[in-house]
């Protein structure tokens, strides 16, 4: 039993309404979660009342299995093993699937509903707005044509691709289809307009009263009349009270500081520059009356927007119910829709679960919560960290965590816990990240009031006692002067800093303290971590690790559609696919070009190049073997080609001339199970490469997360992968990337608060002042996201963190940390350099003749490999074994049909097959036909068999009905059917039921065959019957005639 | 067999699986025993007993409620499951409804004989164990009719060994070695059974077993997912006659018997049925997605089979992969139609019942196994993985990364291990123990001898191609020094799968017109029409051309309004300037200059050369050195080497952006003054100050050259400038590139020597020929712009 804290104990305890447990990093969340199901079950819930939802698949496997070991434990829950198999301890996702797969019929849905490939859904979103766009233009559509012309003179490309955004944007409302339809009646009314210009004046008042603050500091800055000659020129302007005072008086230029003034001074004058420069930047209309105008004249561009989304909607949605593929939106979407529209579901989905326990709730979105919403009952424990929240490009949003955080603080709705103890890292990590975020995160940007409410406190005291060692725990920054015009990016001055001192601290045997050992040790590759922003520079890191001979292991998603063998597969296939159609055009010729030069085909150029010339390519082994494959595809799936392709050109054999085999082979593999996906939409060779064609030509990605193994290397993620995950040490780097914050220069934008925020046009493309309010929301939802992502980058580390940053020598440093100053961090570095002056004790200044700087990295294809390989005697006999296919045929006595018939003879066949069934099915001997519901026809039919005197004078012997018999034989396996088979002492009667005809010389050779199987076996005599059902005739079969039988 | 000793003189019903029944016809051949048997498999004859349904009923419920149709049949399986007249919860009673009324419509077929039948006989289950709640229910009524007897196998529990493997690809191959070592001792393959082979086995699977040349059953294609099936469908959809098409696909596939035999008893049942061809449509899509054509398949080859349709035989050596956690058993939710809170009215098995039956199914399975290996990873390419609990449940001892004879078997693997481990040696310099071994069995081994290098092509062979002349441009010439190979593939083989888009439609339109707009008779609108006519557009680019006829309007007059500020009073437009070299065969050098402005004077002639651009451009001549971004200065070169005018003198060479988008709202500058700035020239202008009067008489502050001023101190630091010094460089410096770049194409050197400047590789970025190349790192050359344009000062070295 672990010693739990008070928190802890309180998190696992508490009960009687929804919970939301603030759990910090390194907090001990999932055991605490793990022993709150555990002591639920004790109190007699079963596991399968419990709904516990994940992020991940892999957190909700690892959750189920923690579970799984509790309840081994616990000899009393045993029974709840067998609960636990079908409990809801799942992700989000699987979860809303499961539900609308239980209810599927009420949407008409197919029950097995299946999620697309994004990139599938991707080209058929744009395919069908380009169409949609395309018949706008077709009926000359006068709203649209204004809308392209007011603002677009070439083509109309960025309108399509906002347009495209806008409506992923929406899809992601639950209430889109009421949200659409009552838009323009909500934000076109003069109120919604009033309120949104007296929003944007007071923002621009507010920014006119951060001024006088700064004056009163700056006076106390520096002497001297400047202060007051600023005040007399600002005066006007922090004396306006209206919109159009402001914009008079913000158009003044600020007198230069005078030459003597100090640093705080210096930085004190420019925030007040920056104030009056960012009211000038946004006071852009004439009047309050420009703005209303301004924006009412954007009304009629959004109705057609709207109409345009709601036509491209019915559009999408139609084709995913054709095809019955889904996104997982649209799949929380039905199951909302499901549980809101049916109170006896909703019933049972409150009734069946007593408590809702919901971990990483900070990521949870507006769809998710509505979900919850609508079947819980004050009994959702909500477990997160709202510093932690770093999913908002996914749609998370934050303030569901913060609102009911702050509420629940004020006992409002539920109650709040803080879980604020860190077991994971060292005492001197936790006071340097509480150092940092004291000063970055507060409520206003981050959403949590770090220094009151969120500082974590030192819980691992085995770090203290076993784990005591004589390095330097804290934080460390590694700071270099990156030269100008030296040729080497950051990047590169980065990877080789931390490739050294990786190799320096594990030949020094940097130690560590490894908790699951219980002691110290030497640190390895393996428990390195470098963490960046982006994955974009993780290639550069791969060939300076690998020049350096240190094992690397990058953790991000490859994007298999850049790799050039599948563009040399998919070539492949329009080479077959061309020679099939006969087409030797361009297109051949490309494919031709690509596949002979490929590792594939392996021709010279000179080889290529007389091909060319001489146009002679039918002559070239590559062309007859893709004639061959061409010649047998119109039987074949895709992926049955592609292994063919594979096949013919032994791919696999040919794999070591290029190398990197794994990787190729892992590719060749997903290419193919892509292709057995696309099957059942209907996809062949000429459908797939199409499609492949249309992925490349967008340039979108086909994306494969691919686990990697990493044994005894250093690992290497974004800081996004890195959540939840803790490493032994951790560098930090790529902090000067510049935050991509392009969206607020597009023209065209939606957003949740805002809605559409289309320009008007006068004296250029002006943007609506709802825009300019955008503007705020958005760079404060962004750098808090940012403060929020460099919180998780520092908390993964348990025992040094190394931030590796090109601060260069200390300039002028300016602390502004206001909030309008950190609202201008740009990069990571901006954070880092803000509060430099704190950081001075962790630096450690990096000199350009400690790094190790070459561009020889990018030539290390390592050709001394073979100098490498240690030299033996021994070496590997292989004995392989092959095996020759042989074919057995199964083959039937009965004669088989190879034509559609009429229906009228469908009808017949169907009286012939229903007589056979009751001949089948009575008893010859003691038919009771009275007691059958027959009719008069069938009854007369079956007395006029049983009376034939052959039956009559058998009846005392066997009969054995529809007797089914197999024999196997070298080639082929028998297969018949005898339908009556009469056996007495010394012969056996083998009688087949015709319903006319039994003149066919065929029924003579199917009997001929039953004849021989039964004589073999039995040896006995046989004769042979054949009888019309309809003729009510038995006719015995004249061996004479008959010849041997031949099976079918 | 246990069942073989029950089988009387007696008629007997035998349910049992599909597969089970040949065996046991088989064993009856081999005892060779009269008996009256007939086979059913359980759902055949819970069919017979309740009812059936066929695609009447499907389509009555898709025509008639618009269901889709995988409803209708979860509708139409779950009807079977009411035996009761009444049901309380609503679901059940509306679907109890929709029973009675396909019952009504005779569209559920019940076997009326049937129970006169099973009077008749004996009902043995055979090979259905652990079934569940209704099953049990089902029998219990079959009773009350005749005998039924279930027969069970008796099962002796043992030792089940595990091994439990890092990835997957670990696993499989352990299995197939497994399986050759069986082999080895005389096993044959049909013996050899593999269970639990999901989807995420199936391609590496396949592979590795390959490797090893064991047979797998071969993929079987669906009806639906080959060119045939698609054939058939567009035939169907053209004649709405099933015969027909089938008469047409059979003429037009002759050989292909399989694939007709599957697809014919799928037209029979459609035949017949009287609905809508959508409805239709949709049953033969469902039915052809479902059918798989198998081939012929070879007799010994190894079977994957499900661990549910498995019936362990003594002589079988089965293989259990992926016994996993979710994966095996397989677990089920509360997702079915009927849910648990409904099952107690219908008597069937909640989740957990059947998760538990599952369970104690899978254990009997794998008891009943004589001869079985089970097998797990613990990762996939894809995702991690747990071992399944049932491991823990058994108590099952795991065998963690056995040895096995792993390099035995197969020498493509082995070389295919070789590789990947020298891959990683290349990587990480670390050795794996076996490489040693490994490389040493492989003398012939050739690893990484694929070059992906240009290797060249007979010089001779390659002026026959060219016909023993070469036209080169400013264009070509730059390709060719962006790379090599890509001007062969470009400029040589023709290869580009250029078409000309809107862009570039737009972009010839303005040249021509701009060329033509100072003519005197020029009148705009016909010349539009007139050239707008030479092409086809669409509606979308016709209504863009309208716009853009005014845009042009407006460059028109912006140019005029430009004329005001130069002294240059003569132009020449689209001026082809052709320079021919004698090398070892002829060569012609062709450049067309937009717009040349010159004014005579008695000695010399000042020229400017300006040239138009509707998209992006770059103005920057510093990667002159290595013959890339050349088009001005080749210009000049081409304007002094054709003495096109007497001693022509130096005044500038620009770019000039003659297409805007609509500008974004500027509060510093007024609209017409920003429009103005767009048009200014951008390049390269003379440092003679009396020359630029003339050219520009704003140039003090331009009104006409981007960045041109002249403040106290001289010229601005940003103006651009050249002196005359360097101008004469300039046009050594394309004499000398124009020279090698002609050599090297005539001695068809066309190397793959992309050029990359930091990150920015500016070679390949807009290249659509990597699939081509396959260029790799080692290819790339990296190049630095000088931007202080040093080597055109004298005394620097040319690159």
């Amino acid at each position: 039993m672990p010693n739990w804290t008070k928190e802890q104990l309180d998190a696992i305890e508490s009960t009687g309404s929804n919970i939301i447990v603030s759990a910090g990093a390194g907090s001990g969340k999932t055991a605490v979660l793990t022993e709150r199901v555990i002591r639920k079950l004790k109190q007699g819930i079963h596991i399968d009342q419990l709904l516990v939802l994940t992020f991940t698949k892999n957190a909700a496997l690892e959750m189920k299995e923690r579970i799984r070991k509790a309840i081994l434990k616990e000899p009393s829950l045993k029974g709840e093993l067998d609960l636990l198999d079908g409990a809801y301890i799942t992700t989000f996702d699987s979860f809303a699937l499961s539900i609308v797969r239980r209810y599927h019929d009420l949407k008409n849905l197919k029950k097995d509903v299946q999620i697309a490939e994004e990139t599938l859904l991707i080209l058929e979103k744009k395919k069908r707005l380009d169409a949609l766009l395309d018949s706008y233009y077709e009926k000359e559509d006068a709203r649209w044509q204004k809308l392209v012309s007011t603002f677009f003179v070439k083509d109309d490309e960025p309108l399509r691709q906002a347009l495209y955004t806008m409506y992923l944007a929406i899809d992601m409302r639950y209430d889109k289809k009421t949200y659409l339809e009552q838009y323009v009646a909500n934000h076109y009314q003069p109120e919604y307009i009033d309120q949104g210009i007296m929003s944007f004046v007071d923002d621009l008042k507010k920014r006119v009263a951060s001024i006088n603050p700064l004056l009163l500091k700056l006076e106390t800055e520096m002497e001297g009349d400047y202060v007051q000659k600023l005040r007399e020129m600002l005066k006007p302007l922090l004396a306006s009270t209206t919109y159009e005072e402001i914009r008079l008086h913000s158009a003044i230029r600020l007198p230069n500081l005078p030459k003597n003034g100090t640093l705080e001074a210096k930085a004190s004058k420019e925030a007040v520059c920056e104030l009056v420069k960012s009211i000038q930047e946004v006071a852009i209309y004439e009047s309050t009356a420009e703005m209303k105008a301004g924006y009412q004249s954007t009304q009629e561009f959004v109705e057609l927007i709207i109409e345009i989304l709601e036509k491209l909607d019915a559009e999408v949605m139609r084709y995913k119910q054709e095809q019955d593929l889904y996104e997982f939106n649209d799949i929380a979407k039905m199951a909302i829709d499901i549980v809101a529209s049916y109170p006896e579901i909703q019933k049972e989905m409150r009734e069946r679960f007593q408590e809702i326990l919901v971990d990483e709730y900070q990521d949870t979105n507006d769809v998710q919560e509505k979900l919850l919403s609508l079947f819980s009952k004050d009994n959702i424990y909500m477990v997160g960290d709202i510093k932690q929240s770093i999913y908002r490009f996914r749609n998370a949003n934050p303030y569901i965590f913060k609102e009911k955080y702050d509420a629940y603080a004020q006992s409002q709705g539920g109650k709040k816990i803080d879980l604020n103890k860190n077991f994971r890292s060292r005492k001197e990590t936790l006071e340097d990240i509480n150092l940092i975020f004291d000063i970055l995160m507060d409520d206003a940007l981050g959403g949590a009031d770090y220094k009151h409410a969120h500082e974590m406190i030192f819980g691992n005291l085995s770090y203290s006692e076993q784990g005591a060692t004589d390095v330097n725990h804290n934080l460390e920054i590694y700071n270099y002067l990156k030269e100008k015009g030296d040729g080497f990016t950051e990047d590169e001055y980065e990877a080789f800093i931390i490739v050294e001192d990786i190799i320096k601290k594990v030949k020094e045997h940097y130690p560590i303290y490894d908790k699951d050992e219980g002691k110290v040790r030497s640190v390895r590759y393996d428990d390195f971590v470098i963490l960046l922003d982006r994955a974009t520079k993780f290639d550069i890191y791969k060939k300076i690790f690998e020049y350096k001979n240190v094992p690397l292991a990058l953790y991000k998603d490859e994007n298999i559609a850049s790799s050039l063998d599948i563009a040399m597969f998919k070539n492949c296939l329009r080479l077959i696919l061309s020679i099939k159609k006969g087409q030797l055009d361009d297109a051949f010729r490309y494919a031709f070009m690509s596949v002979g030069r490929s590792f594939l085909v392996r021709y010279s150029d000179q080889e290529l190049f007389t091909y060319f010339k001489d146009q002679s390519y039918e002559e070239s082994s590559l062309y007859q073997k893709a004639k061959a494959i061409a010649d047998q595809m119109d039987t074949k799936s895709c992926a049955m080609v592609l292994e063919e392709i594979a096949e013919t050109f032994n791919y696999y054999q040919k794999l070591p001339t290029v190398g990197d085999v794994e990787n190729r082979m892992l590719r060749f593999d997903y290419l193919k199970k892509m292709s057995r996906n696309l099957e059942e939409l209907g996809y062949g060779v000429e459908e797939f490469l199409e499609y492949m064609e249309t992925v490349l030509e967008h340039d979108l990605a086909l994306k494969v997360s691919v686990t990697n193994d990493a044994a005894n290397a250093v690992k290497m993620m974004t800081i996004h992968k890195s959540k939840g995950l803790e490493y032994f040490i951790c560098y930090y780097a790529g902090l000067s990337n510049r935050f991509n914050m392009s969206d607020l220069n597009d023209w065209f934008l939606y957003d949740k608060t805002y809605g559409f925020l289309i320009p008007y046009m006068q004296e250029g493309v002006k943007p609506t002042f709802y825009k300019q309010l955008l503007k705020n929301d958005y760079l404060k939802e962004e750098i808090s996201e940012k403060i929020r992502l460099f919180y998780v980058a520092l908390t993964r580390c348990k025992e040094k963190m190394i931030i590796v940053a090109p601060l260069g020598e200390s300039e002028e440093y300016t602390p502004v940390l206001s909030y309008e100053s950190k609202l201008h961090y740009r990069s990571f570095l901006d954070m880092i350099k803000s509060i430099e002056d704190r950081l001075t004790p962790f630096m450690k200044s990096i000199g350009k003749d400690e790094i190790p700087l070459t561009k020889a990295y990018n030539f290390t294809r390592n050709d001394h490999w073979q100098q490498q390989i240690a030299r033996t005697e021994e070496s590997v006999e292989v004995e392989e074994y092959t095996f020759s296919p042989t074919y057995k045929e199964t083959l039937h006595y009965s004669k088989s049909t190879d034509a559609l018939f009429n229906r009228n003879v469908d009808e017949i066949m169907k009286i012939g097959t229903e007589m056979h069934y009751l001949l089948e099915m009575i008893d010859l001997k003691d038919p009771k036909l009275d007691t059958l519901p027959i009719s008069d026809f069938q009854k007369e039919k079956l007395s006029n068999f049983i009376t034939q005197p052959l039956i009559q004078a058998h009846r005392n012997d066997a009969m054995y009905h529809e007797y089914e018999f197999l024999e196997e034989e070298e080639q082929v396996r028998h297969h018949g059917i005898i339908d009556l088979l009469i056996v007495e002492n010394e012969e056996v009667l083998i009688i087949d039921y015709k319903l006319r005809n039994i003149k066919d010389p065929a029924y003579v050779q199917q009997l001929q065959g039953y004849k021989r199987w039964i004589e073999k076996h039995f040896h006995k005599q046989c004769s042979l019957y054949l009888y019309s059902i309809l003729d009510d005739r038995m006719e015995k079969v004249v061996e004479e005639t008959a010849q041997d039988g031949n099976l079918v | 067999m246990k069942l073989l000793e029950h089988l009387k003189e007696k008629r007997y019903l035998i349910v049992t699986p599909h597969a089970m029944k040949e065996k046991i016809l088989k064993a009856i051949s081999q005892e060779q025993i009269f008996c009256q048997v007939k086979f059913m498999d359980l759902e055949e004859f819970l069919g017979h007993f309740y009812f059936s349904y066929d695609l009447a009923a499907c389509s009555y419920l898709m025509e008639h409620y618009h269901y889709k149709l995988d409803v209708c049949k979860v509708y139409l399986e779950n009807m079977r499951y009411l035996t009761k007249k009444e049901y309380q919860a609503p679901k059940l009673s509306k679907l109890n409804a929709l029973k009675e009324e396909l019952l009504s419509q005779g569209l559920l077929q019940k076997d009326v004989y049937f129970s006169y039948y099973l009077k008749q006989v004996e009902v043995l289950i055979y090979g259905y164990s652990e079934c569940d709640k209704w099953i049990h229910e089902t029998l219990e009524e079959v009773r009350k009719i005749t005998l039924v007897c279930v027969i069970e196998e008796e099962i002796k529990e043992h030792s089940l060994p595990v091994y439990a493997w890092k990835t997957l690809e670990e696993e499989v191959d352990f299995v197939a070695v497994s399986i050759l070592e069986l082999v080895k001792q005389g096993v044959q393959l049909s013996q050899v059974k593999l269970l639990g082979v999901s989807d995420d086995y199936t391609d590496v699977l396949r592979r590795i077993f390959n490797f090893y040349h064991l047979p797998l059953a071969p993929v079987a294609p669906t009806l639906y997912s080959t060119p045939y099936g698609k054939k058939f469908l567009a035939l169907w959809d053209e004649t709405e006659d099933f015969r027909e098409s089938y008469n047409q696909i059979t003429e037009l596939y002759k050989e292909e018997v399989s694939f007709h035999e599957a697809l014919l008893p799928i037209l029979e049942k459609l035949n017949t049925l009287d609905c809508s061809k959508t409805t239709k449509t949709a049953l033969l899509l469902d039915q052809m997605k479902s059918v798989k054509v198998q081939g012929a398949t070879p007799e010994e080859l190894i079977q994957c089979l499900s661990i549910d349709d498995y019936l362990p035989q003594p002589n079988d050596y089965v293989f259990v992969l992926g016994v996993n956690q979710n994966e095996f058993p397989k677990l089920y939710k509360d997702e079915d139609y009927i849910t648990d809170a409904l099952k107690g009215e219908v008597c069937l098995s909640t989740t957990e019942e059947k998760n538990k039956l599952c369970r104690e199914f899978v254990i009997k399975q794998l008891y009943a196994m004589e001869h079985v290996v089970l097998t797990y990873k613990k990762q996939s390419p894809y995702q991690i993985y747990l071992p399944s609990s049932i491991l823990d449940e058994l108590q099952i001892e795991r065998i963690e990364n056995g040895t096995y004879p792993k390099y035995r078997y197969s020498r493509l693997k082995n070389q295919l291990t070789l590789a990947t481990l020298l891959d990683h040696l290349r990587k990480t310099h670390e050795t794996d123990p076996d490489i040693g071994k490994l490389y040493q069995s492989e003398p012939t081994f050739s690893y990484l001898t694929y070059q992906n290098q240009f290797t060249g092509i007979d010089n001779q062979d390659f002026l026959d191609f060219i016909h023993h002349k070469l036209l080169l441009s400013y264009t070509s010439m730059n390709t060719y020094h962006l790379c090599g190979f890509r001007y062969y593939i470009n400029y040589i083989l023709h290869l580009d799968p250029f078409t000309e888009t809107f862009s570039t439609f737009i972009g010839n339109l303005y040249h021509k017109l701009l060329s033509m707009c100072f003519l005197a008779d020029f009148n705009l609108d016909e010349a539009f029409q007139n050239y707008i006519a030479s092409r086809e557009s669409t509606v979308e680019e016709a209504f863009f051309l309208k716009k853009l006829k005014n845009a042009l309007k407006e460059t028109i007059e912006v140019l005029t309004q430009q004329k005001t500020l130069t002294t240059f009073r003569e132009e020449l437009y689209e001026k082809e300037i052709y320079l021919t070299f004698e090398e070892e065969i002829p060569v012609t050098f062709k450049g067309t200059i937009d717009k040349i402005l010159y004014q005579r004077e008695s000695a010399r002639t000042l020229v400017a050369l300006i040239d138009y651009k509707t998209g992006a451009m770059e103005p920057s001549i510093s990667l002159m050195p290595y013959g890339i971004g050349m088009q001005l200065p080749i210009y000049w070169y081409l304007v002094t080497k054709s003495h096109l005018f007497p001693n022509p003198t130096f005044a500038g060479i620009y770019l000039e952006k003659v297409l805007h988008n609509e500008q974004s709202y500027n509060q510093k500058e007024a609209i017409e003054t920003d429009r103005q700035n767009r048009y200014k020239l951008c390049g390269y202008s003379t440092d003679d100050p009396s020359v630029l009067a003339q050219f520009d008489k704003s140039y003090e502050n331009s009104d006409l050259i981007q960045g041109m001023k002249l403040t106290s101190k001289g010229f601005a630091h940003y103006t651009k400038l050249l002196s005359s010094e360097e101008v004469e460089a300039m046009v050594d410096l394309v004499d000398q590139k124009i020279k090698e770049t002609m050599q090297e194409i005539i001695q068809a050197k066309f190397p793959i020597n992309p050029k990359k400047i930091g990150k920015d590789n500016i070679s390949c970025k807009y290249c659509s020929f990597a699939d081509l190349c396959y260029h790799q790192e080692e290819d790339v050359i990296f190049i630095e712009k000088e931007k202080d344009l040093s080597f055109l000062k004298a005394g620097e070295q040319h690159a």
